[in-house]
């Protein structure tokens, strides 16, 4: 539960709120009625919504819907406050600027390295949970010879090795996926299917839970949104999520890249006038529709949520089946560029062979 | 959904803050006295969430309102019940 301060700490409620009032005057979104900004916000009750569904997400009528928000998104306010060109600086300037807290312009003010270091004080106490449940267990029963229980554990071991090696290394990896080039731009960076609800009619689109928004490579939240598609985040039972990890390939499919680009082309159709006035604006919208740039923010994502599913991570209810399991969402997420992306953008490096030395062995 | 309220003082705090919203958006001067509040509750992940219904005692102005509290933890419940209770209520 100490994790949750950490997240509590890092939401910015006056962007936030500034942000549900830019799409409410647009007639995208409830009203804010009245906030204190500190303890609670009240809203417009927007009746009749449906929430989205996995078949839904790239039908026409709503993609173009979502694309638009997304590009709302990025331009709203003046762009020059809320974006900025990152042309040659290095990738370590990329993060000041993504996850720093500077003049209030970001919802996330960490930086990776306290990212880094969040994710490691809840990994080493679900690591401490999980030894003296291991030394419990080998008193009572005989593991050995209990094939399901052995299973178990050796899923668990091969699960938490692997994400300890992404937080052990996730400045590098961050780093290594990084696109060279970009444009920030505000970003919701959280549009999955339960923070996404239309009518029924699908004449309107409606994005939520703006808590995560901050800054971003342009081209984030349509990527992400791509990935989500492998997602459903609140199935009614244990793990209380669903993964379509057997479509984790299809991330790249044509139809999927062409919804991509459809983004690029409303920004440059749309919304020219917000980025015209920087100088290397078309070079680094070309670059952005590249395949690369695309596999880079995915791998992006499939990490930065990761890491933050560890920063939740909660032994016991892990364990027992009990509660959302971040443990295998952590996993899973990280599967996107563990098991796909790493290969695309051919990152099978030298840092992978320290992987799999087993460090918690049944006996 | 049917939840019970945490404590007084929050109920109270809620339906101080939606009587005044409602005077403020219909341009009446109700006082608590001349209206009735219905309260659905679900808990977000880090967030204490309700739908408040508020309608005057002749039921000719009613208001739905969302009311959220920020980083109030009060249910083991960690599926992801954000802003999405929008359907669910």
């Amino acid at each position: 539960m100490n994790n949750l301060n950490f997240i509590k700490g890092i939401v910015d409620r006056n962007l936030e709120t500034y942000i549900i009032d830019q799409f409410s005057e647009r007639g995208l979104g409830p009203r804010v009625y009245e906030t204190d900004y500190k303890v609670y916000r009240i809203e417009e009750f927007i009746p009749d919504l449906v929430m989205l569904s996995r078949e839904n997400m790239f039908l026409e009528e709503v993609l173009d819907k979502m694309l638009q928000n997304f590009a709302i998104f990025n331009v709203i306010g003046d762009i020059k406050y809320f974006s900025d060109k990152v042309g040659s600086r290095s990738k370590s300037e990329f993060f000041k600027i993504m996850l720093e807290d500077t003049n209030k312009l970001n919802f996330l003010s960490f930086t990776v390295n306290k990212m880094k270091l969040s994710a490691n004080n809840s990994l080493n106490e679900f690591k401490k949970n999980y030894v003296a449940k291991l030394a419990e267990l080998n008193k009572e029963k005989d593991i050995i010879n209990d094939c399901a229980l052995k299973d178990r554990i050796e899923d668990f071991n091969r699960k938490l090795l692997t994400i300890e090696f992404y937080v052990e290394n996730l400045e590098d990896i961050f780093y290594k996926c990084c696109p060279d080039q970009g444009i920030f731009v505000l970003s919701h960076n959280d549009a999955h299917l339960i923070n996404i609800m239309h009518t029924k009619k699908m004449d309107k689109v409606i994005l939520f839970d703006h808590e995560y928004s901050c800054y971003n490579f342009i081209g984030f939240d349509i990527a992400n949104y791509i990935i989500e598609n492998l997602f459903y985040l609140a199935d009614d039972k244990y793990p209380f999520y669903k993964f379509h990890g057997e479509d984790l390939k299809s991330l790249l499919n044509q139809d999927f890249i062409n919804s991509y680009k459809k983004f690029f082309s409303l920004i440059e159709n749309k919304y020219y006038k917000n980025f015209k006035d920087y100088p290397e604006y078309e070079t680094l919208i070309e670059t952005a529709k590249s395949r690369d740039y695309l596999m880079r923010i995915m791998s992006l994502s499939s990490i930065m949520w990761s890491i933050f599913a560890v920063i939740y991570l909660d032994f016991e209810s892990v364990w027992n089946k009990s509660a959302y399991d971040y443990f295998n969402y952590s996993f899973d997420r990280l599967s996107i560029y563990d098991k796909f992306l790493k290969f695309e953008l051919k990152h099978e490096t030298e840092v992978y062979k320290i992987l799999f030395t087993p460090i918690l062995k049944i006996r | 959904m049917d939840h019970e309220l945490s404590t007084n003082e929050e109920y109270d705090f809620i339906k101080d803050k939606c009587l005044g919203v409602l005077n403020k958006v219909i341009g009446t001067n109700l006082k608590m006295n001349d209206i009735e509040f219905l309260f659905n509750r679900l808990d977000g992940i880090s967030n204490k969430i309700y739908k408040v219904s508020v309608k005057s005692k002749n039921a000719q102005i009613v208001l739905d309102l969302f009311f959220k509290f920020f980083g109030k933890i009060s249910s083991e419940n960690f599926k992801l019940l954000k802003v999405y209770l929008y359907a669910l209520i």
